[in-house]
């Protein structure tokens, strides 16, 4: 029984060493095309760098092109209307060893719907530079989808073009085009088209990009995503849990509760290669495409429209007289009701009707102002009388929701608002984050309780701010969102800019701070 | 020790454990003097009985023009993560003659509280009526009020009770509290009581 055993494994052993002779002997057949990718195949890599962490070469070439797209380059290189990010350039070296430099160019052409990358390519085999723009064009259609799932591009549907660097500038020398807010030549040297949701594939990469000329192949992006961990220091081993999801600089702090990590996630994008466009006979380029760049290889990475701060889109409002002039007018309705048997609350539609902001003037009723939302409404102002309190409703809250939700498309979270005027203040509310926002309206009898309940007990007329705050956190947490759903921001004393306020972290009462909006 | 022992040990332990969890959990703050903070599970409780006052059936009249509100006052119903205590009605209006909103009569709605036409439990005075026999320290009420036909319209009541020659009545406030539709609505935009009513209404 033994005996017929052993000669059992003896069988098997002899079988699988004759498969893995003959195995390897096939191997053996194409020795060359083997070691090859061995030695090629590297493991992608992305980084993301300063311009002084640049290679010199690199850093030489993008002096040069940027040279063209502003006259100066401290801490941000930038035209009136230009702006290079120069301190989240984004390096991906692909499985080739092909590196590609993306640097996200601003312009400041309220257009929701387009954004541009800056590509230098150090190609692998000739050791040259070639640099190139890149604009995305979203489908007006697919953008709001695509915001409210924090850029996933899975969601993105578009265009991508592939400019000239010599041809995109509207400067001086290339003053091609009649807007100033539009500086990109008209003539793309390629037009890709680009469906997200059938072009994605999770973190792996062909490596081959495009080498003729087009601009199909592969890209890398990278998002922030939220996640939450129950309890990272008090597992068996945290630290190994932490240092995973949150780097390997951190620490276990501790924590006795559930923890957000921001974890940067990439994903590659792959798009058919495309062919040269059509330039057209009748227009006034000067064939853009004979300089186009058409030997630059590999992964490129693609880094995304930084989202804008709607603090800093309150203060932009603040330049429309209009808008300064419906400030005055409410805080004159305001002294007036406060000398009323009878007050009534009044507010303005604000409207933006390309680029001209226009203000209609509404009289309400005893605890009501009926704003309109939808078409080119983009938020409204309004009062609070001593009949209600002296900081933002449920309501007040919801029509944020609608402003945004209704408004004609492109639109972007950051352009809606609501400006409430009461005897504590100018304050303003900005969306934060759609789905959490969506959230509380979706549970708007808790969210009105809520807040009615905070108001409805208070004795501290001027610490409303504080209760505003603190009944948005709790209903955060009821929610269990791991972000803010909006923004609470007050006009200075001066009139002159709006700041966002925030609860003090660092104080057990945690009272209401102050910021200045970045410029 | 048998094993059905050891079982029944392990269950009464189990549940006393989560007994005391629920106790811990649930945070009872008094409806007419809310903190600041509220942590965790909290049970907005009417525990000064305010809104007993207010329940049961109240009428105004005026020659063909009445109102009739019913009242009712419920306790410890869920609202998200925490409970409240709430008082929630039906009414009918009648202007001259002619009905023009009727929800009554109240039956109760316990799985769906929220979805009767008045519906509530503020316990504050601001926008209370004017109420000269009120007691000095009455604690107004206000609640939510829906048109029943357009229940995208939406107002408020404030009511404050008093008694007058042994007669209850309360007095109230009636108020739009819409803040604008959108710009293709065509739509009614207020409700069918005259905006900022006051009536003072006598119980049945």
């Amino acid at each position: 029984m033994k005996h017929k055993r052993i000669k059992t494994y003896i069988n098997i052993g002899i079988l699988l060493f004759g498969m893995a002779c003959i195995t390897i002997s096939c191997e053996k057949e194409d020795p060359e095309v083997y070691q090859k990718e061995l030695f090629n195949l590297k493991q992608r890599q992305v980084n993301f760098l300063s311009e002084n962490d640049l290679p010199k070469s690199v850093f030489n070439h993008f002096k040069l092109q940027s040279a063209k797209l502003s006259n100066n380059s401290n801490s941000k290189s930038q035209t009136n209307s230009t702006i290079i990010d120069i301190n989240n350039i984004m390096q991906v070296i692909d499985n080739f060893g092909n590196t590609n430099y993306t640097f996200r160019v601003n312009f400041e052409d309220n257009d929701p719907t387009t954004f541009y990358n800056l590509i230098i390519n150090k190609n692998f085999e000739s050791n040259t530079n070639i640099s190139y723009i890149l604009k995305y064009k979203i489908d007006e259609e697919h953008l709001q989808d695509w915001i409210n799932n924090d850029y996933d591009f899975s969601y993105f549907s578009g265009y991508l073009y592939r400019y000239n660097i010599n041809d995109f500038i509207d400067n001086l020398t290339f003053n091609r085009t009649t807007s100033k807010n539009s500086p990109v030549d008209t003539c793309p040297c390629n037009i890709e088209p680009i469906d997200g949701s059938s072009g994605t594939s999770g973190g792996s990469s062909s490596g081959s990009g495009s080498g003729s000329g087009g601009i199909g192949g592969t890209f890398t992006i990278c998002r922030n995503e939220i996640f939450t961990f129950e309890n990272p220091c008090n597992d068996i081993n945290p630290d190994d849990q932490w240092t995973t999801a949150h780097g390997p600089t951190s620490t276990c702090s501790g924590s006795p509760g559930p923890t957000n990590i921001v974890v940067r996630v990439c994903e590659t994008v792959s798009t058919s290669m495309s062919s040269v466009a059509n330039k057209n006979t009748e227009d006034d380029c000067l064939n853009p495409c004979d300089n186009a760049p058409n030997d630059s290889n590999g992964d490129i990475g693609l880094l995304l429209p930084l989202p804008v701060d709607p603090c800093k889109t309150l203060n932009a409002l603040l330049t429309h007289t209009t808008i300064t002039n419906a400030l005055s007018t409410l805080n004159a309705k305001r002294i007036q009701n406060n000398t009323s048997n009878n007050p009534n609350e009044y507010g303005f539609e604000v409207s933006n009707i390309n680029s001209t902001i226009n203000t209609n003037g509404v009289q309400g009723m005893h605890s009501e102002v009926k704003l309109r939302h939808g078409s080119n409404i983009i938020g409204g102002m309004h009062i609070h009388t001593d009949n209600g309190d002296p900081m933002f409703s449920a309501q007040d809250i919801r029509k944020l929701y609608f402003y945004y939700m209704t408004k004609d498309s492109p639109k972007t979270t950051d352009e809606v608002f609501s400006i409430l005027h009461s005897d504590i203040g100018t304050f303003a509310i900005t969306i934060n984050n759609l789905q959490a926002l969506g959230a509380f309206v979706n549970n708007f009898k808790k969210l009105e309780r809520k807040l009615t309940n905070i108001y409805g007990n208070s004795t501290f007329t001027n610490d409303y701010t504080r209760r505003f705050l603190k009944g948005l956190k709790a209903l955060q947490e009821d929610f269990d969102y791991p972000v803010g759903a909006i923004n609470l921001h007050q006009l200075n004393s001066a009139g002159t800019a709006f700041e966002k306020v925030t609860l003090d972290p660092t104080n057990n009462d945690n009272d209401p701070i102050k910021t200045p909006c970045n410029d | 020790m048998t094993k059905k022992e050891t079982i029944m040990k392990y269950i009464i332990l189990t549940f006393s454990i989560m007994g005391l969890y629920t106790c811990k959990a649930q945070n009872i703050v008094p409806l007419s003097n809310i903190p600041e903070d509220t942590p965790g599970i909290t049970y907005y409780k009417d525990t000064d009985n305010d809104f007993n006052n207010f329940e049961g059936t109240w009428k105004w009249e005026n020659g063909n023009s009445s109102l009739t509100i019913q009242l009712q006052k419920i306790e410890m119903h869920l609202l998200g993560k925490d409970y409240y205590d709430s008082i929630i009605g039906e009414y009918q209006y009648i202007a001259d003659g002619e009905i023009q909103n009727n929800s009554l009569p109240l039956t109760l709605n316990s799985n769906a509280t929220y979805s009767h036409n008045i519906y509530g439990g503020i316990i504050t005075p601001k926008s209370a009526p004017p109420c000269n026999e009120c007691a000095s320290n009455t604690r107004f009420v206000k609640l939510r009020l829906i048109e029943p036909e357009n229940p995208q319209l939406r107002g408020a009541i404030t009511m404050g009770y008093f008694v007058e020659n042994g007669i209850e009545k309360i007095k109230v406030r009636i108020y739009n509290t819409n803040d604008g539709f959108h710009v293709d609505y065509t739509g009614p935009t207020e409700l069918k009581i005259p905006e900022n009513s006051i009536f003072t209404l006598v119980k049945q």
